[in-house]
């Protein structure tokens, strides 16, 4: 398979309905690539007639794939699920560097929250969790479904522990929570590796 | 409706008596009709106006009433006495938030701020403020966290400065403050003076001049309507300063300490709720699962057990005035651990897309995330229990100072 395309377009803060809007466009131009479930998540813009849901108000559609999709499985699927991965870990990088910022603004008697040995200890592991996550060779990260659901939960793990420090403001849905979530619900539609064939 | 769940009693409940077994079976019975309105919290939070009257808003609020301002024949008279003790209202809040924690958030009644006029307010104080919640439908706020310092009490900025004519001038921004946009009453913690006997608590009005209020979109638990307060030259008149006949150690700090502890296990109970419900949730939609995920969800209904017992032992403890503090901390802070990967593993063994096509484990996934910080984070109940176990295990001064060094307020 190919690899990801080295898209990073939220560097600049893009909301992450409009990033997924980006890679739908890079890896199927003119169409929208459908989860092997059927479904079909865009932004809200992209998806303007898709009926309101929850995840309306974070800018994100929901539809059922038609047959102008590119289609769940394929190639386009697996650029499509490579490139979700490069997008949750530019997210995840990001989100980093604004709980550095943010911290540093919060202070607990005299000292910035920034220079906590806990929470130092505790964003020296994100970062190096990350790093280490961005380095699994591409051939093993991107095996197949089952390589890459590992990446997307090892991602959940890290945005969770970010979100943690950021305190109350890791609630918000207009700062990195709300992108977030919209990452890990994309995640859940496009790289779930289906465990149904378990059951048996 | 008893449908969603399973018929036995779930486990860890060992230290409840009959009574409390009675009203955890009473709350029990309403989750169906909490998690439908719920769902409409969800989407707008604001509806929860078409639900008073349902008595499965009413009856989780009349526990935090004082016996004299509670609705008389409408509910059994020793549930809701039994509902009055902080063991009762965990055991009422785990059930009604197995339904949806949303509606207990959202409903107009006390809420934190009546357990502090409860432990301060003189008695015209008491009867201004529990008359007006029981003559018409009010919402309240306990406005403790500011934006630079987190819910940290003793360092708290806003101002309380007497007003040239008499009385007091209120200044400050609080943040994360649940209902306070769409309050009419609230207490607000602020400092008159310097040091932890400086804090005072005030009652305000929120149709008092140079107070606004600013809704905050929240990933999720929407019916808590966390809200930023701004506070500009508001007017305190000193009968609104709660306590100002107790000494100054026995009021505004007293206040707010004594609060979070009484109401912090029931966070927990809310986590606890929801965390079992979304395992039930899953062996209801899935009843059939491989061995090795069977494992994953038993060791999160082992986790749940075990919090719910600790959760319930630090209550009946407070309710016997025995208040531990990390303890108090270490079970919020774990069951909302356990409510969080509890959500998660539901959502990864539902299967692909489940995020969308189950809308009720979409928002519990995201509900839950809300719990890790209400009422301080897990860092800050980690430094408390790494503090006690220092104190119970090791040589305490020299590494405490170290310890209290390394705390983190978020």
């Amino acid at each position: 398979m190919k690899p990801a395309p080295p898209a990073s377009p939220q560097s600049a803060g893009t909301p992450y309905p409009l990033v997924l809007d980006t890679l739908h466009g890079r890896v199927a131009p003119g169409r929208l690539v459908a989860s092997p479930t059927g479904h079909v998540l865009a932004s809200t813009v992209a998806l303007p007639d898709a009926p309101a849901g929850p995840l309306t108000r974070f800018g994100l559609a929901v539809a059922e794939a038609t047959p102008e999709s590119a289609f769940g499985e394929g190639p386009a699927a697996d650029r499509f699920a490579v490139a979700l991965l490069t997008a949750h870990r530019e997210l995840l990088d990001a989100t980093l560097t604004h709980t550095l910022r943010h911290l540093e603004g919060r202070t607990s008697g005299s000292t910035t929250l920034l220079a906590k040995q806990l929470v130092a200890g505790q964003l020296a592991d994100i970062a190096l969790r990350l790093a280490e996550d961005t380095a699994v060779p591409e051939a093993r990260r991107h095996a197949g479904r089952d390589a890459r659901w590992r990446s997307h939960l090892r991602l959940v793990d890290i945005g969770r522990d970010l979100l943690r420090l950021l305190g109350a403001s890791g609630f918000l849905a207009d700062g990195p929570a709300g992108d977030l979530h919209l990452a890990e619900v994309v995640g859940n539609v496009y790289l779930h590796a289906d465990t149904e064939d378990a059951d048996e | 409706m008893n449908e969603l769940r399973e018929a036995a009693a779930p486990a860890g409940t060992d230290l409840l008596d009959e009574r409390s077994r009675e009203l955890a079976d009473h709350c029990a019975a309403m989750a169906g009709r909490l998690r439908a309105i719920g769902m409409r919290l969800d989407q707008d939070p604001d509806v929860i106006t078409e639900f008073l009257h349902e008595p499965e808003v009413r009856f989780p609020v009349q526990g935090m009433l004082p016996p004299e301002y509670r609705s008389v024949g409408e509910f059994p008279a020793r549930l809701v006495e039994a509902s009055s003790t902080v063991l009762g209202q965990v055991v009422a809040t785990e059930q009604v938030s197995y339904g949806d924690p949303n509606v207990l958030l959202a409903s107009p009644g006390p809420s934190l701020s009546g357990g502090a006029v409860q432990a301060l307010a003189d008695e015209q104080q008491r009867k201004r403020y529990f008359g007006r919640l029981t003559s018409s439908p009010t919402h309240t706020f306990f406005a403790l966290t500011e934006p630079g310092k987190g819910s940290a009490a003793t360092e708290l900025e806003t101002t309380l400065t007497p007003a040239p004519g008499g009385g007091w001038l209120l200044n400050g921004v609080k943040c994360y403050i649940g209902n306070g946009a769409r309050a009419q009453l609230g207490v607000v913690f602020c400092r008159r003076a310097p040091g932890p006997w400086g804090i005072e608590a005030v009652l305000l009005d929120t149709s008092a001049p140079g107070f606004s209020g600013e809704l905050l979109p929240s990933v999720g638990l929407r019916g808590a309507r966390i809200s930023r307060l701004r506070f500009q030259d508001v007017t305190v008149a000193d009968e609104d300063v709660l306590g100002a006949q107790r000494s100054p150690s026995r009021r505004g700090l007293y206040g707010a300490t004594y609060i979070l502890y009484r109401f912090r296990p029931g966070i927990a109970a809310m986590a606890i709720g929801c965390a079992q419900a979304a395992c039930d949730y899953l062996v209801t939609h899935r009843p059939t699962l491989p061995r090795r995920d069977r494992h994953r969800l038993d060791s999160v209904l082992d986790r749940i057990a075990a919090v719910r017992h600790r959760t319930y032992a630090v209550a009946r403890d407070i309710d016997a005035g025995v208040v531990d503090v990390a303890g108090i901390g270490a079970v919020k802070a774990r069951a909302a651990r356990v409510a969080e990967d509890a959500t998660r593993l539901v959502a990864e063994l539902l299967g692909p897309a489940c995020l969308i096509e189950h809308p009720w484990v979409e928002k519990t996934y995201r509900d839950v995330r809300a719990f890790d910080l209400m009422e301080g984070t897990t860092n800050l109940h980690a430094m408390s229990v790494f503090q006690r176990l220092l104190r119970d295990r090791a040589a305490p001064q020299p590494v405490t100072e170290r310890a209290v060094d390394g705390a983190a307020r978020h």
